[in-house]
């Protein structure tokens, strides 16, 4: 099960007989790039599995640009694949995941949920046991405690939605 | 909505790694009979119907919205707008519309939902997140694209969030041109 989880990839294929690393990869054979082993590979993430957001401290542009970059070792992750088949999603999903995460961080206070005697519930958020399998890799349901982080903020989130109802969504029809 | 996320559990099942026989790479494979093979070609046809209606349903809709009230801008109105030049034929306006919303929802969501782990199981990053937005943002309103590039510890966030718990190839077979070099 755990090589069935990290064997995450992209295949790939060539279409003429190519040399890397001393091996032949003969035309035509697929490709499989595995984006586990890519990000959690301890020759360039030292201690792989700890989240350490400063490991990117100045990385900080969108990843199409070094996705462009010709410099592999410069690539900040390969969560859009690579190549010429680069998700062509990447500057929408760039901005969606941003905002997305920016806007909950302003708004709300992310804890661990409490049991009935008061006790924290831990989280698993192992690869292997705490996350789906399958083509698309989900956070299986895990319990936490969300708030506001304040009466002004939520009044701002509501003020905002009203706004927004009625200069964007009103035009658009509803319930397709 | 509901028959967006149908089609993506259904799809989902097919395109994960050894659900569907690699019939591209052995063509063979296509005479043994599916009932061997998981049904794959049943499944798959299903997400095809499945995909064909729906994303065709859609740009039927805004189609008939046009003629009756008007354009709105929208990505289709844009895409329909432009094709006396594109010529783009009805079932790739359908899958460029389709793929749209397919592909940036749950890929999106799935990463935001393990940077909230993240920020669960690591209080003092989360912490650090926000003593940098609240110093940009104040209450009066939510943070907009405008303040990325004063928001660069979200965006290291963001980043590890990606790298930490990726959310899965999008396992569709390329094919690299002759000359390209590989990683």
């Amino acid at each position: 099960m755990r090589e069935e989880k990290r064997a995450q990839f992209l295949t790939t294929k060539s279409n003429s007989d190519q040399w890397i690393d001393g091996k032949l990869l003969p035309k035509g054979a697929s490709v499989f790039i595995n984006l586990w082993d890519i990000h959690h590979d301890e020759r360039r993430w030292e201690n792989h599995d700890e989240f350490d957001p400063d490991r990117y401290a100045g990385y900080t542009m969108v990843a199409s640009e070094y996705a462009n970059s010709s410099n592999y070792d410069k690539r900040d992750h390969y969560a859009y694949g690579n190549g010429r088949r680069l998700c062509p999603g990447i500057h929408l999903g760039e901005r969606n995941i941003f905002l997305g995460i920016v806007k909950l961080l302003w708004a709300f206070r992310f804890e661990k949920a409490t049991d009935s005697s008061g006790k924290p519930i831990d989280i698993d958020t192992d690869y292997q046991t705490g996350y789906t399998e399958g083509f698309l890799i989900n956070a299986r349901p895990f319990k936490c405690k969300i708030t506001s982080r304040s009466q002004a903020r939520e009044n701002t989130i509501m003020r905002e939605f009203a706004q927004v109802s009625q200069d964007v969504f009103s035009k658009y029809e509803t319930g397709l | 909505m509901q028959r967006l996320y149908d089609l993506m559990d259904h799809w989902s099942e097919v395109m994960e790694i050894g659900a569907t026989p690699p019939v591209d790479d052995f063509p063979w494979l296509k005479y043994i009979p599916q009932q061997l093979l998981g049904n794959w070609l049943s499944r798959t046809q299903q997400v095809q119907a499945e995909m064909n209606s729906l994303y065709g349903d859609l740009v039927r809709h805004v189609q008939r919205r046009r003629e009756q009230t008007g354009a709105l801008g929208s990505f289709v109105d844009k895409v329909l707008d432009q094709n006396k030049g594109l010529e783009l034929k009805d079932h790739q306006i359908y899958f460029l519309a389709g793929v749209a919303l397919e592909g940036g929802s749950d890929t999106s969501s799935a990463v935001i939902t393990s940077c909230i782990q993240a920020m669960v199981q690591f209080p003092e990053i989360q912490k650090k997140a926000q003593m940098e937005i609240d110093a940009v943002v104040d209450e009066s309103r939510t943070p907009v694209w405008a303040d990325f590039a004063q928001l660069p510890y979200v965006t290291q966030v963001v980043k590890e969030s990606q790298r930490w718990r990726p959310i899965g190839g999008l396992g569709f077979p390329h094919t690299l041109t002759a000359g390209k070099s590989h990683h």
